[in-house]
């Protein structure tokens, strides 16, 4: 029996004990909370860059005694985790825990993205602001990843604004993706871009759009991450790409800024192109 | 009144469904009855009492449950910034026995201290910008308000006091932690003292000032112990104001300290930046300052006698903001921004 199935007949079998059996009860009547009414927390997943060129490393862990983690790779099985493993390919990974006696978690989920060609020059229409200036424009295309720290200097911030970049491949390329990897923090007012669009040339003179695709705001300060908005391309040779990240501008009503019409910053920290392999 | 010990974490969990097939019982035991969950590790291990002190919200609200205390009656006294009743008093059962309290629309810090054989309540409040010295009754008995005189606010707003301490001598010390972060020292009069801390990067400064307690676990050396709760640490400084070490608790953005016998307790607010709502738990250090036991958190790691870092591990707590530890070593743990829920009940086992 494949592992998957053997999961499957697992999870029936929690709702057929639900359903058949009576109710658990504890042995008398006690004024503590039971087994099985409190959900785990989600492991803590320990890796490098998820940006990486070759491989990168990954640990979990939840930290608790008796407890168990699973993780999924891409669409793979699920597999229970016995050690650290390396990914090798762009995914998505995701990772639970369990427990006898607890609920399981909520998914961990990372995405690692192996970096794309090499940018010969690139060039920005658009200054980040002087408190988070990276290392200039370099920072878009030297394949390293921002943290979740935006003070970590590996990202640029645009105060209320947008960044408008231009890459020159110096020859004419197929590419058939590009990505822009963002932070989202709301609780620190930054947020998703609103639309990206990307252009591409021949000449660097004369531009044809071959990508566009909105985004949505965040509705708390309770969700973001680290984000990779990958956009699909229009089949053009080129060697010239101009991307348009469209900051919010102001942030959303709901926000707590919102009333001082406080201004929404954008951070990116890579731009990646890839072709067809 | 509702029933929290119910399967709510059951039901979320199937609405808000993984894309793993969720396998909620993983482990289970049909011919085994359910037992109580136990938290915590090694000396320190507690039972779980959600329904202690459940009352009608109709009648009795709570907003931000900050801060409790134990009084020299054994009563338990928790605040909170619901100005229908800013001090709710229990017994340790739970049965609710009296409130009072309109004018705390900020109320935040609650410290204990007990003078001339009379305990008296010393309220922060983050909106009015001032300390408020009160009997058990509520009758108010000294305002400290912002302190001008200390020639480091230009106005009121700028001071936010989250909590207070008060040493033998009588003096009264005030934590800024939502302010500049400065603390005031007062004698038993309010005559202002002396200022220390305020923001910084030297390690006498603070970022998030939120607790201060006097930690005379050493009688012959009473010290103050303070929170920096942005940098997950708590400081020590001589009663005179000067910085002498730092306890390093690395994941832990720890509200305020609080003593009891060796031990020092803490609510842990939240585990993890910037995305870490409802990521609380409580965490037990021994008399030598080293994590002991974390109830709801992971289990404490040394390596090279460096701590690593912590974080929650079961969804137990929210935003614990406070623990009370009571005269039988159990616990209350009052909660900020949870949804208007009563404190939780920890009994030691």
């Amino acid at each position: 029996m494949s592992s998957s199935i053997l999961h499957y007949s697992l999870f029936s079998l929690s709702f057929l004990l639900i359903a058949c059996s009576p109710p658990p009860q504890a042995q008398q009547e006690s004024p503590f909370l039971q087994e099985n009414s409190i959900q785990l927390a989600s492991p803590v997943l320990e890796t490098g860059s998820t940006l990486f060129r070759d491989s990168v490393r990954v640990e979990l862990a939840l930290g608790m005694e008796g407890a168990v983690c699973f993780y999924r790779v891409g669409k793979n099985e699920l597999i229970a985790y016995e050690g650290p493993f390396w990914i090798k390919e762009s995914c998505e990974l995701q990772a639970v825990a369990r427990a006898a006696g607890w609920l399981e978690s909520e998914p961990a989920i990372a995405v690692f993205k192996r970096a794309g060609l090499q940018v010969a020059k690139a060039f920005l229409e658009s200054a980040p602001s002087s408190s988070y200036p990276g290392d200039g424009v370099s920072t878009l295309i030297d394949g390293k990843k921002g943290s979740l720290n935006f003070h970590d200097g590996k990202w640029l911030g645009f105060d209320g604004g947008s960044m408008v970049a231009l890459l020159d491949m110096e020859t004419p390329i197929n590419a058939e993706a590009l990505t822009v990897s963002i932070l989202s923090d709301p609780g620190s007012w930054i947020f998703p871009p609103k639309r990206i669009e990307v252009q591409a040339s021949g000449d660097g003179k004369q531009y044809v759009k071959i990508a566009e695709k909105d985004y949505p705001t965040p509705a708390s300060t309770t969700t973001g991450g680290l984000q990779y908005l990958e956009l699909e391309l229009e089949s053009t040779q080129a060697r010239y790409f101009k991307v348009t990240v469209e900051g919010l501008g102001l942030v959303p009503d709901w926000h707590p800024g919102a009333a001082q019409k406080g201004k929404a910053w954008l951070f990116v920290d890579e731009v990646i192109l890839e072709i067809a392999e | 009144m509702l029933n929290r010990r119910n399967f709510l974490g059951l039901t979320s969990s199937l609405l808000t469904g993984s894309l793993l097939l969720p396998d909620l019982l993983w482990g289970y035991d049909a011919s085994r009855p359910f037992k109580d969950l136990v938290i915590g590790h090694g000396s320190h291990r507690y039972k779980i009492d959600y329904d202690w002190g459940l009352l009608d919200s109709s009648q009795y609200p709570v907003k931000d449950c900050h801060e409790m205390v134990q009084d020299s009656k054994g009563r338990i006294i928790l605040l909170t910034n619901e100005t229908r009743n800013n001090v709710l008093i229990y017994d340790k059962s739970g049965k609710f026995l009296e409130s009072w309290g309109h004018e705390y629309p900020g109320a935040h810090g609650l410290t204990l201290s007990k003078e001339n054989g009379e305990d008296f309540l010393y309220i922060s409040d983050n909106n009015r910008h001032e300390v408020i010295k009160t009997t058990l009754k509520g009758e108010v008995v000294m305002t400290l308000p912002f302190p001008q005189e200390s020639g480091k606010y230009e106005k009121a707003d700028q001071y936010i006091p989250t909590e207070v301490a008060v040493a033998s001598n009588g003096d009264i010390y005030v934590a800024d932690g939502y302010g500049m972060q400065y603390i005031m020292r007062y004698n038993a009069k309010g005559e202002l003292l002396h200022v220390f801390g305020g923001r910084g990067d030297g390690p006498e400064h603070f970022d998030n000032a939120h607790g201060i307690c006097i930690d005379d676990r050493d009688t012959s050396n009473p010290r103050l112990l303070i929170t920096a709760r942005q940098q997950n640490a708590l400081k020590h400084f001589s009663l005179a104001g000067e910085y002498l070490s730092t306890i390093e608790l690395p994941g832990a953005f720890i509200c305020r300290p609080v003593i009891d016998g060796e031990n020092v307790y803490g609510a842990v607010l939240v585990s993890k930046l910037p995305f870490g709502s409802e990521s609380g738990f409580v965490t037990i250090l021994d008399g030598q300052n080293r994590v002991i036991s974390n109830p709801g958190g992971s289990t404490p790691l040394y390596q090279d006698n460096q701590l690593q870092r912590m974080h929650q591990v079961v969804k137990v707590f929210k935003h614990p903001h406070d623990v009370c530890v009571d005269d039988d070593k159990n616990l209350y743990v009052a909660q900020w921004n949870s949804g208007g829920v009563y404190p939780i009940k920890l009994v030691r086992v």
